[in-house]
């Protein structure tokens, strides 16, 4: 696990989601052809609409899938390689936890589980606690918590051992206003710790602020991908050059 | 192993802190009283009764506690999407189903022996005179539930539906009691492919014969060295073949 790998390396990755019912296998396509690095210490923002892959493909990083064809490497290590998986936090979309217990007791057993020692577990819990705000709250059941205070449990386990990578799944969606300027100075203060970050989103003008590439995946192809540089000296900015390449790439399907 | 140590914990807490679960083990201890009824009812037989009808309850109930447990735990976690987070850390698939199998196995027998402890103390009102075939009932009553547990395991695995899960394992609980009538069946079929087929489904259904004590404690000096022996050999590789199937089910599951 060394510097000379990339963070995250896609490699021709395919993924076919086949669905039998009465005999009948029907598929569909999730991603195809995905070859993508992210580079250590990077803020990478995967864009596309709805049904484009950026789940599918969160998914195949984290190992919840399996590719169809193609492959994945973190820190050079084969998904779902338990080594990487120790470097890996990850924030779902709408995250779920156990309902009878507490966030504190929630973040214990996760850190167990990702092998926390116990010496810096209740240090750790504490420390991520504070980091998302929850202190006050961590002795509730977790049935009783609001979406907004699911959402930071969610990013409190996503950084409770400390993972080197930290992927998250539209972070940003149904945040409000306030939510959202806590996020981008949470993605940014991780980037400055050295942490690479990958995340996916609809939010154009958010991933613009943190992001120092931007992959845009239509209908499970990555058509582009574009830098910092790049959308900051085109006048219609990351909005513009993401238009164009969705409208470009064909009328869109139901998916 | 840490890591497995803390999923069944984590089960375990869960299980207690379960409504649902709750109310299973309040209505097991009110069909305890229940028992008393019927003792009146039986004249100079009630303590004979209240012991029979007592230890039945006490098997119903764990069988109904560990089926219900298995397949809530399991599905549940699934359809909740909980899983996602725990699968993302670097946790062998193999361990989440062993640790959440002895979680509810444990959380069950504890139930099982509160049950125990209700039902000697009716008995001890009623002028029972300690007898050493109680004590020796309620192993075997411990190993039905651990293979009923590892059935429904495999089953809330291999069936997406709670009802189908539910209704496989209560199918093949009820012929795991009628081993003898098929053995028999067997033996009077003249056609070479029903012999066949119920020798098949002899050897894929769990054998409760083993394990019903009932049928031998009228036998000095019973139970048996062998009962115990074959009976507690049995259930231990009749669960690992559920679990071993239930592991290589879910080592391919896609989430």
């Amino acid at each position: 696990m060394g510097d000379s790998h990339p963070a995250i390396l896609l490699n021709s990755l395919t993924k076919v989601y086949r669905r039998s019912h009465l005999g009948r296998v029907r598929t569909t396509l999730g991603v195809e052809q995905l070859s993508l690095t992210v580079e250590k210490g990077e803020v990478f923002g995967l864009l596309g609409l709805n049904g484009s892959g950026k789940t599918t493909t969160i998914k195949l990083i984290l190992g919840l899938l399996f590719p169809t064809e193609g492959t994945v490497d973190v820190w050079g290590l084969r998904m779902p390689h338990p080594a990487a998986k120790t470097k890996m936090g990850y924030l779902p979309e709408m995250p779920y936890f156990y309902r009878y217990l507490s966030a504190r007791e929630v973040l214990r057993f996760y850190g167990n589980v990702s092998g926390l020692p116990s010496e810096t577990m209740g240090p750790r819990i504490e420390s991520v606690l504070k980091t998302v705000r929850m202190t006050d709250h961590a002795h509730r059941p977790m049935r009783e918590y609001s979406k907004g205070m699911l959402q930071r449990i969610g990013l409190a386990q996503a950084m409770l051992h400390d993972p080197e990578i930290l992927i998250f799944d539209e972070p940003v969606t149904g945040l409000d206003p306030l939510g959202l300027k806590e996020m981008r100075e949470l993605i940014q203060s991780l980037n400055a710790q050295g942490k690479t970050v990958f995340f996916s989103s609809h939010s154009i003008s958010e991933v613009e602020k943190v992001c120092h590439r931007v992959g845009i995946l239509v209908k499970g192809r990555l058509q582009r991908v574009i830098s910092q540089s790049e959308w900051s000296q085109t006048a219609g900015g990351l909005e513009g050059l993401f238009v164009d390449v969705v409208t470009s790439a064909g009328p869109m399907e139901v998916r | 192993m840490k890591s497995l140590l803390s999923i069944a914990r984590y089960t375990f807490v869960q299980q207690f802190r379960n409504r649902l679960y709750l109310v299973v083990l309040f209505f097991g201890a009110l069909l305890m009283g229940v028992s008393l009824l019927f003792g009146a009812l039986a004249a100079e037989q009630e303590v004979r009764v209240i012991f029979d009808l007592g230890l039945l309850l006490t098997e119903l109930f764990g069988i109904v506690a560990v089926l219900f447990g298995a397949v809530t735990l399991v599905l549940e976690e699934m359809e909740s999407k909980t899983i996602y987070l725990l699968l993302t850390r670097p946790l062998p698939r193999g361990f989440y189903i062993v640790g959440r199998y002895l979680g509810l196995v444990v959380s069950v027998v504890i139930s099982l022996l509160l049950m125990g402890v209700i039902h000697v103390t009716l008995l001890g009102i009623k002028g029972w005179s300690f007898d050493p075939h109680y004590l020796a009932a309620l192993p075997f009553i411990y190993l039905k539930v651990c293979v009923v547990g590892a059935l429904a395991v495999f089953f809330s695995l291999f069936s997406s539906s709670a009802v189908a899960s539910v209704v496989f394992t209560l199918f093949f609980s009820l012929l795991g009691h009628f081993g003898s009538e098929l053995t028999f069946l067997a033996r009077k079929s003249e056609s070479v492919l029903s012999v066949l087929l119920v020798k098949t489904i002899i050897v894929i259904m769990p054998n409760f014969q083993f394990l019903n004590y009932r049928d031998v404690w009228h036998i000095p000096g019973s139970p048996p060295l062998s009962l115990w022996v074959w009976g507690g050999a049995y259930a231990v590789l009749y669960a690992a073949a559920c679990l071993s199937l239930s592991i290589a089910l879910f080592s391919r599951k896609e989430f």
